[in-house]
Parts: structure tokens; sequence; C-alpha cells
């Protein structure tokens, strides 16, 4: 299936209405262990991620993700927003001069969207962040993909995983961010982030399958 | 808390705004934000260029070192919040002379993903970065998690140092080692005694009792080692300069600099009882200072307490120190 700049920016509308969506859960659960500001900061984000894909005109989908991620970082410079935005800005930076993305272009994507969290955060899995619901997710579509699955069936698969993710993250303690100043105190609560990144998996498959899910 | 404000989401930029108008000949914006302000003569061709930034509430850091012989440019955030990647960016792009840039800030875990983020925009458009995380105060991790220690008054130090050395036309990568070897020699510990107000939220950053003080609290509030019923200026000093003294380079024989900050409520006169014991304490371990400085460097807005901070001095670090630095928070001649 081809994606293309105009597939991204119907994509990232669907994202922004997810993230709306789910504002005050992510709120509450952020308000447990934070400063509660993360539902705000995400729907900032994504908001400022069409604005910017907004003022893109060309067709080369990495220079329109780094647009996006760009208006991102700008508009929402509080820590989940500019962890996204260095996803966004990696994975265009590893699609850099495609117009036309195919399945496997979008494992490649969600793979440079971890790295780009990953660096920027200086987080690994099980420290209980927003990679401990993406990474399971992406595995989930590599390993759909590699058995020769459907995207559809890959990407019911990558929800599962990144709910798991976040059901996970109750028996961690918080190692990053206002969150860390828990410490033993984190655990048995889910992680905001987290749970911010399964709200992203599910705007992806909101985009490409509007029927699966809940 | 009562505060002399307006609306206090306009807080930082009308206080920059009223800056701005105090010391037109020094200061200049970038563009129409006043988030992100550079030296009058940004920028300089041929010499490396420093950018700092972070939240605003901690005059005179981080915009009070943008001058000569100090910082090139700064990007302000709202108070105690890291500016956007694209003002740092901005300020990037407003400095660089030719000879790169130097990003040099406290170690906070937005202003460090932003000023990251910024030096891979820098890279797309050809200027290169490099980047020096400063992470003095020993109260906040342990020896061997250096790394997760926060930036306090021991920016200062940093600033002087780089700033003097890319004034003297070191190369971008020279800035950087010489910094770097200073920060090895760079240590802060601070008290807290009562908690400051963010003029958005209203409500006091932290509880701490009248007759408490916090030994190792950070700038923002953030937790110390040890809360307890106030003690006296001695054994405050006392207890700050042990943790200090047996955590960084500190010998007999050696030559320190000594910067005695308040956090803001804290009075001079109360600094120079603490100045007094610090040289007591340098002196019984025959340790010479070489320059004292002493007043507000790294506030918390009303925030009451002090920081102390040591540099262990060599030859050319001392030469660095006395090189002439001019900003509206700062002016040193010259001559020592």
């Amino acid at each position: 299936m081809g994606f293309n700049v105009d597939n991204l920016r119907e994509f990232m509308v669907i994202a922004g209405e997810e993230f709306k969506k789910n504002k005050s859960y992510l709120i509450e659960l952020d308000a447990a262990m934070g400063d509660g500001d993360l539902g705000l900061t995400m729907e900032k984000a994504f908001r400022a991620a069409n604005s910017g894909l907004a003022n893109y005109s060309g067709e080369d989908i990495g220079k329109a993700l780094i647009s996006a991620s760009m208006a991102m970082a700008h508009e929402a410079a509080a820590t989940m927003g500019t962890l996204f935005a260095s996803g966004l800005m990696n994975a265009g930076k590893a699609v850099a001069k495609k117009e036309e993305l195919s399945d496997p272009d979008l494992l490649v994507l969600g793979k440079a969207m971890i790295e780009g969290i990953s660096k920027r955060g200086k987080a690994k899995i099980g420290d209980k962040t927003v990679l401990d619901s993406l990474i399971p997710a992406v595995r989930a579509i590599e390993e759909g993909l590699n058995n020769g699955e459907s995207l559809e069936k890959a990407l019911d698969k990558a929800v599962q995983a990144a709910e798991d993710g976040v059901e996970e993250t109750k028996n961690m303690i918080s190692r990053f961010g206002r969150a860390h100043y828990y410490g033993e105190k984190s655990r048995g609560k889910k992680d905001p982030g987290a749970a911010a990144g399964l709200v992203f998996v599910r705007a992806l498959q909101g985009y490409f399958y509007p029927d699966d899910g809940e | 808390m009562k505060k002399i404000i307006n609306n206090p989401e306009n807080f930082v930029d009308e206080m920059i705004e009223g800056l701005l108008k105090a010391h037109p000949d020094s200061l200049k914006k970038v563009g129409d934000s006043y988030r992100e302000l550079v030296r009058a003569e940004a920028p300089i061709q041929g010499k490396v260029a420093i950018a700092t930034g972070g939240g605003s509430g901690h005059l005179p850091l981080f915009l009070g070192y943008v001058g000569k012989g100090l910082c090139d440019g700064v990007a302000i955030g709202d108070v105690f919040a890291s500016p956007s990647s694209q003002e740092m960016f901005n300020v990037t792009k407003a400095i660089d002379g030719g000879k790169g840039v130097l990003f040099l800030y406290g170690n906070y875990g937005g202003d460090v993903m932003n000023f990251d983020m910024a030096s891979e925009l820098a890279e797309m458009e050809n200027i290169r970065v490099r980047t020096v995380v400063v992470a003095d105060d020993v109260a906040s991790a342990p020896q061997g998690n250096e790394d997760r220690r926060r930036g306090v008054a021991g920016l200062i130090f940093a600033y002087k140092i780089a700033g003097a050395a890319a004034e003297k036309g070191l190369d971008l990568d020279s800035v950087v080692q010489v910094t770097e070897r200073a920060l090895n020699n760079i240590r802060t510990m601070g008290v807290a005694l009562s908690p400051c107000t963010i003029p958005a939220a209203g409500n006091p950053t932290f509880a701490i009792d009248e007759d408490e003080m916090e030994i190792g609290m950070g700038i923002h509030g953030e937790p110390g080692i040890e809360r307890g019923k106030l003690k006296s200026a001695d054994e405050i000093t006392g207890a700050i300069m042990e943790k200090i003294l047996t955590d960084g380079p500190f010998f007999e024989g050696n030559e320190v600099s000594v910067l005695i900050n308040s956090l803001g409520a804290t009075p001079p006169e109360e600094l120079y009882i603490v100045n007094r014991k610090v040289h007591k304490i340098l002196d019984s371990r025959g340790i010479k200072v070489y320059r004292n400085y002493l007043g507000e460097f790294a506030t918390s807005l009303e925030m009451a307490g002090m920081s102390i901070t040591l540099f262990a001095l060599d030859q050319e670090f001392k030469e660095l120190l006395d090189a002439p630095a001019e900003t509206p928070f700062f002016i040193q001649k010259d001559r020592r």
C-alpha cells in the first residue's frame, strides 16, 4: 500500500483527533506522577504537526515529516512534545527524498522514530517511558510483516502489544523526567508517556483500518 | 507570596522588555520574540560563539551572562521551563561567526533534549555545534553518577572559562576541551531555607517549616539530601564544605576560586558570614583563595538560601578567569 504526503496529512489529522479524545485520560495519568500537562502537550503537539504539514507544499515525505516535527518541537516544547518531535524528525531523515512509502518503508519509519526518541531521551525499554509501548508495537509490526501477515493483522498485534506494554509499566520504576522523583512510589502506576505511545499506535490503526479497534 | 507583577502569563516577556530598555547597547533580540537574545555585536566573525539557555526565574542566569568575554546568545524559557529547540536554533544561527557554536548550559532534562534537537537542526544548516553540559551540584547525585547531577552556580565559572577561551581565539574543540577540564575542577552545593512561588502557578514550589532548612535542595525545589532544624552559619557552611571538599580535587597547596551565591532572598550580609567560614576552612587545609565572587549569580526567584562553589585553579584557568568580561549583570576589569 502506497503512502504519500497526502496520506501523511490524513494520518496526522486522525492522530490529532485521537490525542484530543484521550486528553483527560493522559492528564489524569500524568497528574499522579508529573505536573499533569501531558494531555495538553500532546494535543498541542499534533495540532502543531498538522500546521507544520500545511506549511509544506512538496512531495518529499521526509521533508514533510521534518516540517511537522519542527513545528511540534516549537509549539510543544514540554518533554513529550520534544520526544515525539525528535522521533518524527528522525523518521523524516530515514525516508528522505521518498515520495511514496511501501509497507516495509513504514517499518523503517517506525524504527527510526523509536531510535530518535530513545536517543533524545537517553532511555531504553524498561525505563518506564513512552518507549515501553512504542518498541513492542514496532516489534509486533516487524514480526507480522516478516511472517508474511497483512499490515492489518500486524497493526492489530501492534495495538495489543502497546496495550500490554502500558500495563507492564506498572511493574517498573520511573528513572526519567519529573516522575523519577517518585522513585519506588511510581511502582503500580501506569506510565503516562507509554499511554501516549499507545494513543499514537491506535491512531495508526485508525488511519489504515478505521473499522478495526474499538 | 506578594509579587509586583501584571498578568502572570506575561511575566517573562515583560521582564525582558524592561531589561532591553535598561541595556539597549548590550543586548538585542534575534527577531520579534523576547525569548531569543544575543550580544549587540553578534555575530562576531572568526570567534567561536557560545549559546546558553534555560528557564526564567534564575536571574542573572542565564541571560545575564551574555556579553563580552562570556556568552554570545541565550534562549529563554518560561519560569523554570526549557526554551524550545527552535528558539535555541534561531539564537545559534544569529551568533554563528563561522567558527562553530558551543552549547553551554545546565543539566536539566528538558534543556538537554531541546539543545540536542537544536544541534541537529544546526547540523542540517551546516553550523558546527558542540555541547558541554554543566553538572556541578554534588548534592544531586553521588560520585559515579556525575552525569545525573544538576547544573547550578558552577555555570558562571564555566561561562567565564569558555567565554575567555573563545575571546582569545581558541577553536571550538579547544574551547570545549578547556571548559570540560574546568568542570572537572568545579563543585557546588547549597542550602534552601524557604521556597519561591512561580507567578503562573501561584503556590510555593515546596513546603518547609519556619525553623527548618534543606541541604542540597535544587534551584527548582528538587529534593535535597537532608532536611533538619536550621543551624548556625558556621555549621551549615562546615557541612557543605565537607561534601564539596571530599567530592572534588581540592588539595593542600592548591588555589581555588570561591563563589558564594544567594538564591534570591538571602542578603549579602549573610553571604559574607558564610564567606568568613569558607576562608577559615580553606585556610586550615592549606588551600589559598585566588578570586572571591559573592552575590546573586544563580537564583530561584525569592527563595532564601545560598550555595557555595569551589573551582580548583591552575595557571591556564587563572589567566582565563582574570580575563575581562562585561554584561549588564557581570563586570570584571582586566586587573585583579
